[in-house]
C-alpha cells in the first residue's frame, strides 16, 4: 500500500455540548474513500480538518499530500464556497491550470449541465447548480486530492448517477485521489473503495467498502451501508437452517423468502419498498417472531402464506 | 438653564431621537428589503452616508443657521434634534438589520400562524401577568416573550445604543449653541473647573450611561441566538410609503452631508488663493493622523484578539468596550483623572493619554465591525480561494490572492479606514487629553469655529477632512504598485 494521504492521531474538535470529532485516528489512503455517517456525525469536521478549514483542538493532522499536481488539496465544502462576484465560467477558469485547454472550462459545464449558467453568478443559481458548480470548480482545478463535502447535495435523484460518472471519469483522467462524505450507502457502494463510517463524533469503522458491506463486525456497522439481517448462531440455525460461529450479517440480496406450503414459518406482514421488502414472519414451532429485509423478485408475500427463508450468495457477493 | 434641566433636556431629546430613529429604521430596513439587490446596496450606502459624514462638518455647516435662531431657542432645539436624528437613524437601522436574534423569521412567522390558537393579542399578552410558573407552555409562547426574543431585542438593542449617542452628543450641540449637559461639562472643564467637580457634574451622565448599557447588555446576552441575522425577505411594502421612506433617505443625504459638504466647498472656492495657508497647519494635521493610526491600530488590534475570545475571556473584552460606550466627554475627564494618579502621571501631557481614551472609544466600533466582516465573510469561499494560493503554479496562486482580497481584504481594510477616520476626526477627547505640543487638527478648527463662517476657514476644513481620503488614496496607489 502507498504512503497515506493524511494520518489523523487522536484528532478531537469541540463542539457545543459534545465533541464534534473525538479522538479520531486513522489514515487517508490514496484512491476514493467515503466519509459515511448520519447527520451530526462528524463527517464535515473531518473533511474541515482535512482541508485546513479548521484546527484540531486535541491530536495532530499530518498532510502527506504528493506534490506532484498544481494544488496538494482543493474542496468542495458544504455550503458551495462559491465566489459570489465571480460568474459560473470565471470560478472554473481561476482555477484552471495554465496549460488547461481554454474550451475545459464551457465542457466541464456542460457535462454538469450548467452551460446555460456560464455568465450567472451564484446568487442567480438554484441550490442545486450552485453544488454542480462547486463540484465542476474542484474537478477544473488539478489537485491531487479532491475533498468533497456532500457534493451533489440537493440534486434531483435521478441525475445523480450522471454527474458521479463525470467525477469518476475526471479523477481517473488526472490520477486524484478523492474522499467525500455523503449520508447516502448506495453512493459508498458505487463510488468508493475505502470507507470512514463516523458515529457521533466517534470512528466506527475504517477499511474497504467489501468487507464493511459482507463483513461487518457488528449491528452498528452492518447498519452503516443500509438496512440487513442480524442474526445471532441461534436466530441463523432457527431461521435459515445455517450453523454460524458468531453473529453476522445477511444482506437484503443474500436472503431468499420463498413460498413452501409445509414450511412452519407464516407470513405475518410484507411491505414492497422496490428493490428492497419488509417482511414479518412467525415460526409456529417456536412461537417467535421476526422482520427480515430481503430483494424481492415481485410484490407476491401475503399475510398467512408459509415461507422457507434461504441464504443466496455468500459473504463474497457470490451465489451459493 | 441648571445641570438638572440640561441633563432633563437631553433625556427628553435623546428619547425622542431614539424613538424616531428606531421608528424610521423599521421603515427604511423594510423599504430596503423590498427593493432588487444592486438598488437596495446603493439605498443602504445613502442611508449610512450621513452617520458617516464627520458631525464637526455638519455642526459647522449649520453653525450659521443656527445663530440666526438664536432669538428663538425652540427652534434651534428642533434643528439640533432633528440633525442628530438624521444622524443616528443609520445606527438604528443597522443594529435592526444585524442585531442577532434568537429566532429566524420563519420560526417567528410559524408562531404567527397559531395567532388564531392563542387568542386575540391582548389574552396572548395577559399570559405573560397570569401565569407564574416560567415552565408553562403558554407562557414560553407569549406573544410578548416571542417578540422580546425575535424583532423586539433589536428594537430595544437599537433605542438603548441611539438614546445613548444622542444624550452623550456634545460637538454638535456645541456648535449650534444648544444647552446640553455635555456643553456645560466641556466647558466647564475648558475654563479650568477641578477635575474632581466635572467628575461630580458628569456623574448622572454616567450613571445613566451605565444603566443604559447594562439593559442593552442584558438585552443582548441573557437570550440564546442564531448568530448574525441574514438579509430579510421581501417585504410588501407599499409603493406611496416605499416613496416616503426614498424622501426621507434623499432629504437626509441632502441635510447631513450634501448641504454641509457644499458650504464648506462653496467658501472654499471662495478661499482658495488662501489655500497655502494652510500650510500653517499641517503639524496639527500631522498630530491628528498619527492619532488616528495609532489608535486605529491599537483598536483594530483589540479586536482582532477579542473576536477570537470565548467565555470569560470574551466577557472582559465586552467590559472593555464600556468605557468607550459612554461617550467621549465622559470616558476624556475619566482617563484625565487616571492620568493624574501617582503612578501615571508621568504620562500626563504626553500622547498616550489620548491614544489610550481614542482606543477606548473606537474599541467598541472595531469589535461590532470586526464581528460583521466575520459574519457576513462567506469562510468556506475564503478559504477555497485560499487553497489555491498554496498552488505551485503561480496563475492560479495570483488568482487565489485576488479573491481573498475581494472577500476579506476589502473588508478588513476598510473597517481600519473608518476607525482611523473616527480617531482622526475625534474633538472632544482630543480638545480633553491632547498634549499641549501636540494639539490636532480638528481642536484648533473647533475653536476656529467659534468665530463664525469665513472662506479661510472653509478651505482649512477642505484640506483637514481631504486628508484621511488623500491618504486612503495614496495607500491604495502604493499597494497597486508593490502588487504589481
Amino acid at each position: 500500500m502507498s504512503s497515506p494521504l493524511w494520518k489523523l492521531d487522536n484528532a478531537s474538535l469541540a463542539g457545543s455540548g459534545m465533541p464534534r470529532l473525538d479522538g479520531v485516528s486513522l489514515e487517508i489512503q490514496p484512491g476514493v474513500t467515503a466519509v459515511l455517517g448520519c447527520s451530526g456525525a462528524g463527517k464535515t469536521s473531518l473533511l474541515n480538518l482535512l482541508v485546513g478549514y479548521e484546527r484540531p483542538d486535541e491530536g495532530n493532522v499530518v498532510s502527506q499530500v504528493p506534490r506532484n499536481h498544481a494544488l496538494p488539496v482543493y474542496w468542495v465544502p458544504q455550503g458551495g464556497g462559491l465566489w459570489p462576484h465571480l460568474t459560473a465560467e470565471e470560478h472554473l477558469r481561476l482555477v484552471m491550470s495554465p496549460k488547461a485547454e481554454r474550451g475545459g472550462a464551457l465542457s466541464m459545464l456542460d457535462s454538469l449541465d450548467l452551460v446555460e449558467k456560464a455568465t450567472s453568478r451564484p446568487d442567480e443559481l438554484s441550490a442545486g447548480e450552485r453544488a454542480r458548480l462547486s463540484v465542476a470548480r474542484a474537478l477544473m482545478a488539478d489537485a491531487a486530492v479532491l475533498v468533497m463535502d456532500e457534493p451533489f447535495a440537493n440534486v434531483d435523484l435521478a441525475r445523480i448517477g450522471r454527474y458521479w460518472a463525470v467525477v469518476r471519469r475526471r479523477i481517473a483522467e488526472t490520477g486524484a485521489s478523492l474522499v467525500f462524505a455523503t449520508h447516502a450507502p448506495e453512493a459508498v457502494l458505487a463510488e468508493a473503495e475505502r470507507v470512514v463510517c463516523l458515529s457521533e463524533g466517534r470512528l466506527l469503522y475504517e477499511g474497504t467498502v467489501a468487507d464493511l458491506y459482507w463483513r461487518p463486525r457488528t449491528r452498528e456497522e452492518a447498519d452503516c451501508l443500509g438496512e440487513s439481517n442480524w442474526l445471532s448462531p441461534d436466530e441463523a440455525r432457527l431461521w435459515l437452517g445455517r450453523e454460524e460461529d458468531a453473529p453476522r450479517c445477511f444482506r437484503p440480496e443474500q436472503v431468499e423468502v420463498a413460498p413452501a406450503d409445509a414450511s412452519s414459518i407464516v407470513v405475518q406482514s410484507s411491505r414492497f419498498k422496490g428493490s428492497v421488502a419488509e417482511v414479518e414472519v412467525l415460526h409456529e414451532g417456536v412461537g417467535k417472531r421476526r422482520r427480515f429485509v430481503h430483494r424481492p423478485v415481485a410484490d407476491g408475500l401475503k399475510a398467512g402464506m408459509r415461507v422457507v427463508l434461504r441464504v443466496l450468495v455468500g459473504e463474497d457477493g457470490r451465489c451459493q | 438653564m441648571t445641570l438638572g434641566q440640561d441633563y432633563a433636556c437631553a433625556l427628553a431629546r435623546a428619547f425622542g431621537i431614539a424613538a424616531g430613529a428606531v421608528l424610521m429604521g423599521v421603515a427604511v430596513r423594510a423599504a430596503i428589503a423590498s427593493c432588487p439587490r444592486r438598488l437596495a446596496r446603493l439605498l443602504w450606502l445613502v442611508h449610512i452616508v450621513p452617520f458617516l459624514t464627520p458631525v464637526l462638518l455638519v455642526g459647522y455647516a449649520w453653525s450659521r443657521y443656527a445663530s440666526s435662531l438664536i432669538h428663538y431657542p425652540a427652534w434651534n432645539q428642533a434643528l439640533y434634534t432633528l440633525l442628530v436624528w438624521l444622524r443616528l437613524t443609520p445606527v438604528a437601522t443597522l443594529i435592526l438589520h444585524f442585531a442577532p436574534s434568537a429566532m429566524s423569521p420563519e420560526a417567528t412567522w410559524c408562531h404567527k400562524l397559531l395567532g388564531k390558537r392563542m387568542g386575540g393579542c391582548v389574552d396572548g399578552w395577559m399570559n405573560v401577568g397570569e401565569r407564574q410558573s416560567s415552565n408553562h407552555p403558554f407562557l414560553q409562547s407569549s406573544p410578548l416573550l416571542f417578540w422580546l426574543h425575535s424583532s423586539g431585542r433589536a428594537f430595544a438593542v437599537a433605542f438603548v445604543v441611539v438614546f445613548l449617542l444622542a444624550f452623550g452628543e456634545f460637538e454638535m450641540a456645541s456648535l449650534l449653541c444648544i444647552p446640553s449637559w455635555t456643553v456645560t461639562l466641556f466647558d466647564a472643564q475648558a475654563g479650568g473647573l477641578a477635575l474632581g467637580e466635572s467628575l461630580r457634574m458628569a456623574a448622572p451622565g454616567l450613571l445613566i450611561g451605565v444603566a443604559l448599557l447594562g439593559l442593552g447588555l442584558w438585552l443582548l446576552f441573557t437570550a440564546p441566538t442564531r448568530g448574525i441575522r441574514p438579509a430579510p425577505a421581501r417585504s410588501a411594502m407599499g409603493r406611496a410609503a416605499r416613496s416616503l421612506v426614498g424622501l426621507y433617505l434623499l432629504a437626509a443625504l441632502a441635510v447631513a452631508t450634501l448641504l454641509p459638504a457644499w458650504l464648506v466647498l462653496e467658501g472654499a472656492a471662495r478661499g482658495l488663493g488662501l489655500l497655502p495657508e494652510t500650510l500653517a497647519l499641517a503639524k496639527e494635521v500631522m498630530a491628528s493622523v498619527v492619532f488616528g493610526l495609532a489608535a486605529a491600530a491599537c483598536a483594530y488590534w483589540l479586536s482582532v484578539i477579542g473576536c477570537r475570545l470565548s467565555g470569560c475571556r470574551c466577557a472582559i473584552a465586552a467590559a472593555l468596550c464600556i468605557p468607550g460606550l459612554l461617550g467621549a466627554l465622559v470616558l476624556a475627564l475619566l482617563i484625565l483623572a487616571l492620568f493624574q494618579l501617582p503612578g501615571l502621571r508621568a504620562a500626563y501631557d504626553t500622547p498616550i493619554p489620548l491614544v489610550v481614551a481614542l482606543t477606548l472609544l473606537l474599541l467598541p466600533f472595531a469589535l461590532v465591525l470586526r464581528m460583521l466582516v466575520s459574519a457576513l465573510r462567506p469562510g468556506e469561499a475564503s478559504h477555497a480561494a485560499r487553497l489555491l494560493t498554496a498552488s505551485s503554479e503561480s496563475k492560479l496562486a495570483r488568482g487565489g490572492r485576488r479573491v481573498l482580497w475581494h472577500l476579506e481584504g476589502q473588508g478588513k481594510l476598510a473597517v481600519a479606514f473608518l476607525l482611523f477616520c473616527w480617531g482622526y476626526f475625534d474633538l472632544t477627547a482630543s480638545a480633553i487629553l491632547a498634549p499641549s505640543q501636540m494639539a490636532p487638527v480638528i481642536y484648533r478648527l473647533y475653536n476656529f469655529m467659534h468665530y463664525g463662517q469665513t472662506a479661510a476657514l472653509s478651505t482649512m476644513v477642505l484640506v483637514c477632512f481631504a486628508v484621511p481620503f488623500l491618504l486612503c488614496g495614496l495607500f491604495f496607489a502604493s499597494f497597486r504598485v508593490l502588487r504589481g
